[in-house]
């Protein structure tokens, strides 16, 4: 009974992923924010990925790009932006949620003044 | 090496920019802080190499730094770390610090795990942090000690559902418990303490073995576990929530709320609350006792933590809890009358009160010196039926601690503190027993223990660390100085390998009914033969660590071997005879003289991260612990020599599922003998027998975890393997019976048990 159990378990499980893999066809959009430094990837870590349809994504700290990897069948670009959007953030065209943003530390948002954050990923 | 201080740059994000003429440096400087979050440092200054040019961090760990043309090498100095100067080039615009504690006496290096590491400490200390924490759905304190070796948790009895540790082989209370540096889980705390600490307010554990720092007090003669509660000041948390169910019937509720409680000033506070039950009468093994008692906890906990300007900051906690506990046999109600025509019964009324208050002071011009305040009040009562006996205790203690700290060298590598303490301790206890002709034993019990500390830390070219500490106190109620040397030792060989050693001795002050509730489930009497005096231990210990590298993190190897010796020790005696308790000095005037007492432990631990995110742990331990006992040196009963561990942990990506199991070995115990003339022939029969030796057995756990967003659910089972004690209550069909006795327990009494739970959690960021 209990091994019946196991087996029923384990092929659900397989089932499950052989499905998923079937209609994950993954796309990738690039998009600008102006988060900056590390402190805003603790931020994203906890919720980008969580985002439906969201697989995966790369933040770039000094361009403040972040690369996200999602499922088109679940969500699209502009559903995404406005999750980062929510978070305080400007994504793309997107403005920042002026309420998240005042809660956002310092350090999370590009410095007005010249400087940093300037260049792209890859070049460091 | 010549650096002094060990800084890991985070690359420094070299620009590559076409713009030649940068005129600021900008970053932040972070450290790795308690429970081994990164915050950032204010405070800490930087410095052009060779200029006056320079600028202090913020509060939010910011600097900004006026480039100046030719001047490459910024200095970085901060408080308990030591000065470095690193490379800056010309083009490069930003810089992240992390410094790191490596050459600190205080600090604490932590490798890219989150689960458990060794801090760098010159006692070998191992830390595990709230993600070690939530590897197994841990309701408590004694649940959370599952994924290593260096602390058993024992079954105290098979009617109280109390748990118990030990460490190196010897019962817990030989072990210091403290909540942030203070002495927290005492007297009365002994029986239940474990079982009041939630899991899920922790955010570190530290365990170390063998004696500690004597800043703490005399105790601690096998080890010191430091727990850290969430703090108001780092913790993310605006709203925690965990709900638990079991398959035994058992549901736990925890809540946390952070909050800042000035809009101007850094004052925050953090709540806590815990509530759990175990609802559920369960009997699986027909005994016609309860296999766990029915128990209604509500503990909570406010506190505080502050800061002004650079010169004050402090922590303050109050906590109250509320138990009632009832187990025994099935059809036992607590309201009934007392008399051995109505069933068996356990009952216990617990009201424990805290309020605990640190406070540090800083010196403006000496960012090394500081003073360090501790006052606790600690209040708790116990009521307490067991079958016939009553016991009522009542404990109101007082701790005070000031403690003085600096650094002075050239290299700052002088490190002193000294301080004075003060612990008084009231405690009244009444056990009576409504039976014909038994004693009744009445403790009305005032200590009051000024002690004076000082120790002293000195690192030699930061390979070498020495740190002796002496301290004296003198214990009022046995008008006895107690003496305590201590010595610390830690030779880093190189940057992977570190050997430590440790000597040192360690008192404790016996209240032997309170730390043994479970003998009460029982009808053993006790018999108190002599005036018991403070117990007295030496504790040598040596240490390797050596760290290296794999594809997913630093792994690490430890082999540790501890030597405890008593001079005098409270024998608690079940091996005379099987209806007696015997309570006496180890080399009293009824044991004789040259008696003897000891524990050679050896643990060695391997944790690999073979491939990212996967983290195996294999671990082993042998106890040899001997204690004379009914006038003969035989091994401790109920202690398991050998034991195995294998621990498996697997996070997929961003933590969105966890795997975690655990395996562990637990090899044959000695059980307690009876005196072969005083078996009667109805012992004879299984319910009455004892074995001399329990089998072995494994236990193996595992656990789910899927996370989303803001809610994290697990799914878990412990015990799969169904192994339990075949009987673990002797004579349980006669309680009232001479020969009843519940604490012999080796092994788990209920099977298998699944269980589920969520987590919700609203962060601040």
């Amino acid at each position: 009974m209990k091994k019946l159990f196991i087996l029923v378990v384990l092929a659900a499980f397989g089932l499950s992923t052989a499905l998923y893999a079937q209609s994950s066809k993954k796309q990738t959009v690039t998009i600008k924010t102006n988060a900056c430094s590390s402190k805003s990837d603790e931020i994203f870590k906890e919720i980008i990925p969580f985002l439906k349809g969201v697989s995966s994504y790369e933040f770039c700290e000094h361009s403040g790009n972040l690369t996200v990897t999602y499922n088109p069948k679940k969500t699209d670009e502009a559903t995404i932006r406005k999750a980062i959007a929510k978070l305080g953030f400007d994504a793309d065209d997107v403005k920042g949620d002026p309420v998240a943003r005042k809660k956002l530390p310092q350090e999370c948002l590009t410095p007005v003044k010249k400087g940093s954050c300037k260049h792209s990923c890859g070049e460091h | 090496m010549k650096k002094q201080l060990f800084i890991l740059l985070c690359l420094g994000f070299f620009i590559m920019t076409t713009q030649a003429q940068v005129q600021t440096l900008k970053g932040t400087i972070t450290e790795y802080g308690e429970g081994g979050s990164m915050s950032p440092v204010s405070g800490a200054s930087v410095q052009w190499l060779g200029t006056n040019i320079g600028a202090f961090s913020d509060a939010e760990g910011h600097f900004e730094i006026t480039r100046v043309s030719s001047f490459n090498r910024l200095i970085v100095r901060y408080l308990t770390y030591e000065n470095d100067t690193i490379e800056v080039p010309q083009d490069q615009e930003t810089l992240n610090v992390i410094l790191s504690a490596a050459n600190s006496l205080q600090g604490v290096e932590i490798s890219a795990r989150e689960g458990s590491y060794i801090s760098i400490k010159p006692i070998l200390t191992q830390i595990t942090t709230g993600e070690g924490l939530r590897r197994a759905a841990c309701c408590n304190l004694a649940e959370s000690f599952e994924g290593s070796l260096s602390v058993d948790v024992e079954y105290a009895d098979a009617v109280s559902g109390a748990q118990q540790i030990a460490m190196l082989g010897l019962s817990g209370i030989y072990t210091q418990i403290l909540l942030e540096n203070v002495p927290y889980i005492r007297l009365l705390g002994n029986q239940f303490g474990l079982g009041f600490v939630p899991g899920s307010w922790m955010d570190a554990i530290s365990v170390s073995k063998g004696t500690s720092s004597v800043s703490n007090g005399f105790e601690g003669i096998t080890g010191q576990i430091n727990l850290d509660y969430k703090k108001p000041e780092t913790n993310k948390e605006k709203l925690f929530l965990n709900l638990y169910g079991n398959t035994m019937g058992s549901a736990d509720v925890n809540l946390n709320t952070r909050f800042p409680m000035s809009k101007t000033k850094p004052v925050y506070g953090l709540l806590l609350l815990h509530a759990n039950s175990q609802m559920v009468r369960l009997d699986n093994n027909n005994d016609g006792f309860m296999d766990l008692p029915l128990t209604k906890q509500l503990n909570s906990m406010f506190r505080i933590d502050y800061r002004y300007k650079e010169v004050m900051e402090g922590r303050t906690m109050i906590g109250y809890l509320i138990e009632d506990r009832v187990g025994g046999q099935m059809k036992y109600d607590p309201k009934q009358e007392l008399n051995m025509f109505n069933p068996y019964g356990l009952h216990i009324k617990t009201n424990k009160m805290d309020l605990i208050t640190k406070n540090g002071f800083m010196f403006k011009d000496h960012h090394h010196r500081s003073i360090g305040t501790i006052l606790s009040f600690n209040f708790q009562d116990n009521q307490s039926i067991f079958g016939m006996r009553l016991y009522n205790a009542e404990q109101v203690s007082g701790y005070a601690n000031i403690l003085y700290s600096d650094r002075f060298g050239a290299k700052e590598n002088h490190r002193v503190g000294m301080g004075l303490s003060m612990q008084v301790d009231y405690l009244r206890e009444i056990l009576k027993t409504l039976q014909v002709s038994t004693s009744h034993y009445f403790q009305n019990k005032k200590e009051i223990v000024p002690g004076f500390y000082a120790e002293y830390a000195y690192s030699i070219a930061e390979k070498f660390i020495v740190m002796p500490g002496f301290r004296v106190d003198y214990h009022a109620y046995y008008n006895q100085m107690l003496y305590t040397p201590r010595l610390h030792t830690k030779w880093q060989i190189s940057e992977h390998n570190a050997v430590r050693a440790s000597a040192g001795k360690a008192y404790r002050v016996s209240n032997v009914i309170a730390e043994n509730l479970s003998l009460l489930v029982s009808n053993r009497e006790f018999i108190f033969v002599e005036d018991l005096k403070p117990e007295e231990a030496y504790n040598v210990g040596a240490s390797y660590v050596r760290t290296f590298k794999m594809k997913g993190g630093q792994s690490t190897f430890t082999v540790d071997y501890h030597y405890t010796h008593f001079v005098n020790q409270t024998i608690v005696d079940m091996d005379r005879d099987a209806h007696n308790i015997y309570v006496y000095n180890l080399n009293g005037g009824v044991n004789g003289i040259l008696n003897q007492s000891y524990s050679h432990a050896f643990q060695a631990e391997l944790i690999m991260l073979p491939i990212d995110r996967f983290e195996i742990t294999l671990a082993y331990r042998f106890n040899d612990v001997q204690m004379t006992t009914a006038g003969q040196l035989q091994q401790k009963a109920l202690m398991s020599p050998h034991k195995a561990l294998l621990n498996l942990n697997y996070a997929t990506r961003y933590n969105k599922w966890k795997f975690n199991t655990t395996l562990q070995y637990n090899s044959k115990m000695r059980l307690p003998k009876l005196d072969p003339a005083l078996v009667q022939p109805e012992q004879e029969l299984p319910q009455y027998r004892l074995d001399a030796q329990s089998p072995d057995y494994f236990i193996l756990n595992a656990q789910i975890t899927r996370k989303h967003k803001q809610w994290e659910f697990y799914i878990g089972a412990e015990n799969m393997l169904n192994y339990k004690q075949e009987m673990p209550i002797l004579g349980y069909d006669n309680p009232f019976g001479p020969q009843f006795d519940a604490s012999m327990v080796y092994a788990p009494i209920t099977g298998i048990m699944g269980y589920v739970g969520m987590r919700l959690t609203l962060r601040n960021h």
